[in-house]
């Protein structure tokens, strides 16, 4: 084994590899002056640096750290502020469902109260089933025109409490969508807020 | 009970801020070492090491969870340390580029080899010249013996091939070398 060779070997021991030719080099160095000078050097290097890492005194960098962070990763924020925006919507999307439900049993009821569809359609009086399909129809076309059932309520000159019924319909819906756009503005503040945290 | 990286990680973007501290106290030291052994003193060190910690914070949600986080952590640090190390070296209007020139003007000790190990001499010079090392052959004398990675994990820190960072290191254990011999590096 000559000096490059040696070196060569040595230096990868000094990496941390294990080398089958180690011994074979360690032989050599000891026996050649200025490989085992060079060997020395390289040891001294290793001790030098192991010696300086030793001192090292250790700063709390975790602690400082933290008092560098927001309160929440903004990562988490975000995927909080998703859910409260779906969350507003399924409340937006239950509160249309719940008020067309009212709206339908108001309007069926104020049909079979009042004996006529509210919105003037034509009744097919023949057969029962048909006749319910066509008054539910009406029912539900009704509760959607409660303005129009007004209208034409006083047009075709039906009973006065049709209208009066009529216009508590448009009242009725123009609370639904009041509060509608309440509780969409509500969410919408706090997915607001929740952004300016980040 | 001991959670994982990746289960440290998982609460921390789940919003659990106490997971990163928990991860950063199980690492804090390694980053500390490698930086000092980046920028050469212990201010520096603490600084690029909080900054590294909070660039990896706000990049949590990219870290691929079948990486090791304390490597990608190294890979952070080594970019810290790196514009430290050029913002400082700016100021002192030196250029980075000439390694050699920078070592011939690190000063020698009077010392021998022996006493320079005993006075802690020897660990001030190799710092020294440690922090006069071009960036590549600093990044891995920092890594493997003030970070304590292996070759390969350097290699993956670093993106580059094992050979490179064996070569780089060689290279910058004979300048150490050279230093503490008091030889005066000729171009
Ligand atoms: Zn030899």
């Amino acid at each position: 084994m000559n000096c490059k060779q040696a070196r060569e070997i040595m230096n990868l021991v000094f990496d941390g590899e294990m080398n089958p030719l180690e011994a074979g080099a360690r032989e050599h160095c000891g026996a050649c002056r200025e490989c085992g000078q060079w060997m020395a050097g390289m040891e001294r290097v290793t001790e030098c640096v192991t010696s300086a890492r030793k001192q090292l005194s250790q700063p709390d960098i975790a602690t400082l750290v933290m008092s560098r962070l927001p309160a929440r990763h903004p990562a988490s924020v975000e995927r909080r502020r998703v859910l409260i925006s779906r969350r507003a919507l399924s409340w937006m999307l239950m509160g249309w469902a719940a008020a067309f439900c009212i709206m339908v049993v108001l309007g069926a009821v104020a049909f079979k109260w009042l004996g006529t569809p509210i919105a003037g359609e034509r009744v097919v009086q023949s057969y029962s089933v048909s006749r319910t399909i066509a008054q539910t129809t009406a029912a539900i076309v009704g509760a959607f025109k409660p303005l129009g059932a007004a209208v034409g309520s006083v047009a075709v000159g039906y009973r006065s409490d049709a209208v009066d019924l009529a216009i508590a319909l448009v009242l009725l819906e123009i609370m639904i969508l009041i509060m509608g756009c309440a509780v969409w503005r509500r969410h919408s503040k706090i997915s607001g807020s929740m952004s300016v945290l980040v | 009970m001991e959670f994982s990286d990746a289960e440290l990680i998982r609460q921390c973007l789940h919003g659990d801020n106490g997971a990163f501290d928990v991860l950063m106290r199980r690492y804090q030291r390694q980053v500390y070492n490698f930086c000092y052994g980046m920028l050469g003193n212990a201010d520096d060190a603490s600084d690029a090491s909080q900054d590294a910690f909070v660039k990896s914070y706000y990049a949590l949600d990219s870290f691929r969870q079948d990486a090791q986080f304390l490597t990608w952590m190294y890979r952070i640090a080594s970019n810290v340390c790196i514009d430290l190390h050029r913002k400082r070296k700016r100021h002192q209007s030196a250029s980075l580029d000439d390694e050699e020139q920078s070592f011939r003007e690190l000063p020698s000790s009077d010392l021998t080899p022996d006493e320079m190990l005993q006075s802690c001499e020897g660990s001030r010079l190799v710092v020294d010249a440690v922090s006069r090392l071009s960036e590549s052959h600093r990044a891995a004398v920092a890594m493997f013996y003030f970070g304590g990675l292996s070759i390969r994990e350097i290699a993956t820190a670093t993106k580059r091939p094992e050979g490179t960072v064996k070569s780089d290191l060689h290279y910058a254990r004979e300048m150490l070398r050279r230093k503490l011999e008091g030889v005066v590096v000729e171009v």
